[in-house]
């Protein structure tokens, strides 16, 4: 096939299960060592080493693309030209709980800070692009949009 | 592990890529015609209205499009065979994005996987 590998674009995350298990054996392609990262990213699936999503990584890539959403959203509501509660909800659910939510929920399942955090941004989200009060209490904005949480999503 | 392969789509070798196509599309009459759209293909430079004289490609898949992710899983979609254990080692592959997934625990086993998927990156035909 006459293929090469760039090892030092080549990225190894171990998932330890245990001390012998750890990433202490050094990992080498072409003779070269192939760096060690504790996440990284499967088409879209954040894996970390510590089967943990609350890390600053995934957060910045998540507000990242959140806040691009929220604007679209924004921007939607101030045009007036979604008329039905059911558009809204597709709406919600394609640029907010999808971007917080899918791809995530294996780590999602097992970690409960993930969740909590994820209920929190999408929250707010929903505050900013519809600009409710900061004050609005968040079982209302999630009954407003019409939203499961995400240990709801999760279960599902 | 995510593996990177250094210019993938550039890089396919054709002959083994139309050798696949023969094969997988055996007794189609529009393996022929997908051969000589890879054989065939030209790229000419061309540089405030000089043009330099046309060459063949020959090697890769073009990139941009539609065919080229097809023609790159034709050649690149047995490559698992010579390096997946059953429950002990996987290639994901996405377009030109490689997951080797390897359930190990002894010291350079996994090197020696790796070693293996090298080689047959290389070699394979």
């Amino acid at each position: 096939m006459d293929l090469e590998l760039t090892t030092t674009k080549c990225k190894r995350l171990v998932l330890s299960r245990g001390y012998q298990y750890g990433a202490t054996t050094t990992c080498r392609i072409n003779g070269d060592e192939v760096e060690d990262v504790d996440h990284m990213s499967i088409v879209g699936l954040y894996l970390s080493s510590k089967f943990k999503l609350s890390q600053d990584a995934f957060y910045d890539e998540c507000n990242a693309r959140l806040s691009a959403n929220v604007r679209i959203l924004y921007n939607l509501t101030r045009l007036n030209i979604i008329k039905t509660a059911k558009e809204w909800h597709t709406l919600i659910i394609w640029y907010i709980s999808n971007t917080m939510f899918s791809n995530q929920y294996p780590l999602l399942a097992i970690d409960k800070a993930a969740r909590t955090a994820c209920d929190q941004r999408m929250v707010n989200s929903l505050r900013l692009a519809f600009n409710w009060s900061k004050n609005t209490p968040a079982k209302l904005v999630m009954l407003f949009a019409n939203c499961d949480s995400s240990e709801i999503v999760v279960r599902k | 592990m995510k593996l990177d392969i250094k210019e993938a789509f550039d890089s396919v070798n054709q002959d083994v890529l139309i050798n696949r196509l023969l094969t997988e599309l055996d007794s189609d009459p529009i393996r022929f015609w997908v051969a000589n759209y890879i054989l065939e293909r030209k790229l000419r430079l061309e540089y405030r209205n000089i043009k330099t004289s046309s060459r063949q490609v020959c090697r890769g898949v073009p990139q941009g499009s539609s065919l080229g992710p097809i023609l790159w899983n034709f050649a690149i979609n047995r490559i698992h065979e010579g390096v997946t254990i059953e429950h002990k080692s996987d290639l994901l592959i996405y377009a030109d994005d490689l997951f080797y997934i390897y359930d190990g625990n002894f010291k350079g086993e996994l090197n020696g996987e790796l070693e293996k998927l090298v080689e047959i990156l290389v070699n394979w035909t």
